[in-house]
């Protein structure tokens, strides 16, 4: 039995890591090299955990160990969790290993091998830099360092266990949110409410008026006691780390062992049953309800392409919000900026400042989020090979999808600014009311010019192959124009604003809408000049 | 992108700190008295303690001392010293609270600490000891 667990537990290994052959002399030099790491990074550690004490004034002490412990293995669970949820169900060894000479409990104890031998390399270069360097600055004794030795022995079995139990209702929860795309978006969008509200509540505790060096302190104040008081909250791993500083010994030895064992059993009787269920009945095998509705033609070309863009965003919602996961911290950078501005007793001139930087750092997050624009055609992939033998005008796919994306731009934009006037009601509502125009008009001109940019030179071979859009050249492009294009604003409103006052909005607004204007002009122009000869 | 946003943000604050705000005022109102304002008892010579034998424990090992300061919009500068390194100061001069961490081994030894808050700008300071009251022990002031 045991050498049957070695043999899966080495294949599986050797899949994702490099393994040497008995006697090989190069193992040798790869240990010396994690050796030289691991020492560099105690170094490394030593010197930050110096300027924590000497230059930032936070205590190091055993309760920041037991902080850094807690948020280490907190991080390690949560990378477990998602390997693990890949491992035991997704992964496409399952079907090999099950036809293999070996008994399920085999299979399943050697998944989890793998995971504690991962994890004990992971904390090797993580634990070892942060525990021996605290030991050498705080001198501690020899015992210190062999308890430390044990004590990595036993942290990824506390790791692998809680991981596979919390994986079991997160694959529930997964396979359900897969199926639901609606609940999954309404959840999505509920907690980021959740974490604006709670990104008010926060700052509403920065004391006004703000003073710099002053609120640098209490941010160092809340961050020493956030850890100290969490560290001291009772857990296992404060349990582990007293015992690691001889506090109680042998009473926090006994509860590690009772916490071991009451894991080890858990995954064994709750995951191993669950795991095997939740293998056997994959996406794939799961019969579904037939769609019920007969699709109905569309009046026009244009939108039978427009609702093909709904259809596909409401299929892939997750997809659509990462696409422009940068454009919803939006409210949170608006919030949390304009409350600190607002917070320092500004002369007449820091007002005109704020105006600046609100709208340099809103085309900044604006204009970072038309990399969907910018990878339109691209996207289409294969797929616009069969469009073209379409006998229609299929550029009017190329406005289907600008419309699209300055519908759900405008959308969330708007969405941004509402809630950043119920927030923080002391900013001027006539500034919000202009700067809500500028940005729309700036947004919809990068969007243009994102779209053209992608017309000009589609990947659509590249995304055929790959299926990914990382390392896009069309994406650089876009992220390039839009930086020049919030500096080159910002430029315009130090101009508009410092010197001219009281026509500053209308200067800014009339270049937005030239800005604009030209991008569509010369977007409509390449799309008739060149559409047509776009090849895969 | 996000990094960026990021770093532009905070420059942006610093940005107007450094050019976008008022002078402070140069009338700046003294500190006329700091005192402690909650301790457990005081022996004749006036020196206050504190016993942190309840707060203190492996589950809690930070005790805060409350301060008063007259007039209250005064302008100070405050620091806090220890009579021992066993501990580890914070102040925090807007609740007018002092946080003394304890670490495991100041736990263990139960050490008797002496604190001092003192207003950078005035001189004016105030004291108190923190110590690990055993039953029965009754404080005996100087000779």
């Amino acid at each position: 039995m045991f050498q049957r667990i070695k043999i899966l537990t080495l294949l599986q290994l050797s899949n994702k890591s490099r393994l040497y052959s008995k006697g090989s002399t190069r193992i040798y030099s790869h240990i010396a090299i994690r050796f030289a790491v691991i020492l560099a990074l105690t170094v490394v550690v030593g010197l930050i955990l110096y300027a924590f004490k000497n230059i930032l004034y936070i205590p190091v002490n055993e309760f920041l160990m037991i902080f850094l412990l807690m948020l280490t293995q907190g991080l390690n669970i949560v990378a477990t969790m998602i390997g693990l949820i890949n491992d035991l169900y997704h992964s496409k060894d399952n079907q090999i290993l099950f036809s293999l000479p070996a008994k399920n409990d085999e299979i399943f104890i050697s998944k989890m091998l793998v995971h504690y031998i991962h994890e004990f390399v992971r904390n090797l270069f993580v634990l070892i830099p942060i525990f021996v360097a605290f030991g050498v600055i705080s001198g501690l004794r020899v015992g210190y360092y062999f308890s430390l030795v044990l004590i990595l022995l036993v942290l990824p079995v506390i790791s692998v266990g809680i991981a596979s139990l919390i994986s079991i209702p997160m694959m529930i929860a997964i396979n359900f949110l897969k199926r639901h795309n609606i609940v999954s978006a309404i959840v999505i969008l509920s907690m980021l409410g959740a974490l604006f509200f709670l990104t008010i509540h926060l700052v509403s505790q920065i004391p006004t008026p703000i003073r710099i060096v002053q609120l640098y302190h209490r941010f160092i104040l809340w961050l020493t006691l956030a850890m100290q008081k969490i560290a001291a909250a009772g857990t296992i791993y404060t349990v582990i780390g007293r015992m690691l500083f001889g506090f109680k010994y042998a009473l926090n030895l006994a509860v590690l062992i009772g916490v071991i064992v009451g894991l080890g059993s858990s995954t064994y009787l709750i995951s191993k049953p669950i795991y095997f269920r939740l293998t056997s009945s994959s996406q794939e095998n799961t019969v579904m309800r037939k769609a019920m509705h007969k699709p109905r033609e569309s009046s026009t070309l244009f939108l039978t392409f427009f609702k093909k863009e709904f259809t596909i965003a409401r299929r892939s919602i997750n997809e659509l919000l990462s696409n422009y996961a940068l454009l919803l911290t939006l409210p949170f950078f608006m919030y949390v900026l304009n409350y600190i501005y607002m917070g320092m007793n500004r002369s007449s001139l820091g007002n005109q400042i704020v105006l600046v930087l609100n709208i340099m750092v809103t085309l900044l997050i604006v204009t970072g989020s038309n990399t969907a624009s910018a990878t339109a055609i691209t996207t289409e992939g294969y797929e616009f090979v069969l469009l073209k033998t379409a006998p229609y005008n299929t550029s009017r796919m190329a406005w289907a999808k600008i419309t699209f994306n300055l519908i759900f731009t405008t959308l969330i934009i708007g969405l941004s600014f509402f809630l950043f006037s119920r927030a923080l009601p002391v900013f001027p509502k006539e500034d919000i009311g202009w700067l809500f125009m500028l940005i729309i008009l700036v947004n919809a001109g990068h969007i243009f010019w994102s779209f053209q940019i992608d017309l000009l030179k589609p990947k659509l071979s590249d995304y055929a192959t790959t299926g990914s859009i990382s390392h896009n050249q069309n994406v650089s492009k876009s992220l390039t124009y839009g930086l020049w294009l919030a500096m080159g604003f910002g430029v315009l409103a130090i101009a508009a604003f410092i010197l001219m006052r009281s026509l500053g909005w209308y200067l800014m607004i009339g270049v937005g809408l030239g800005f604009m204007l030209t991008r569509l002009y010369w977007f409509q122009t390449y799309l008739k000049a060149y559409f047509d000869d776009i090849e895969y | 992108m996000i990094i960026l946003v990021l770093l532009f943000s905070i420059v942006s604050i610093l940005l107007i700190a450094v050019w976008g705000t008022l002078p402070e005022n140069a009338n700046q109102i003294q500190l006329e008295s700091l005192v402690i304002v909650d301790y457990d008892e005081e022996n004749n010579d006036g020196d206050k303690f504190i016993d942190v034998s309840e707060q203190i424990d492996e589950q809690s090992n930070i005790y805060v001392i409350h301060f008063s300061t007259s007039p209250s919009n005064a302008q100070v500068s405050l620091s806090a010293t220890a009579s021992s390194d066993q501990v580890v100061l914070q102040t925090d001069s807007f609740s007018n609270q002092v946080h003394v961490i304890y670490d495991l081994n100041a736990i263990q030894e139960k050490p008797t600490i002496t604190i001092r808050i003192t207003d950078q700008l005035t001189q004016h300071y105030d004291e108190v000891t923190l110590w690990f009251k055993t039953p029965g022990v009754i404080i005996v002031p100087d000779l």
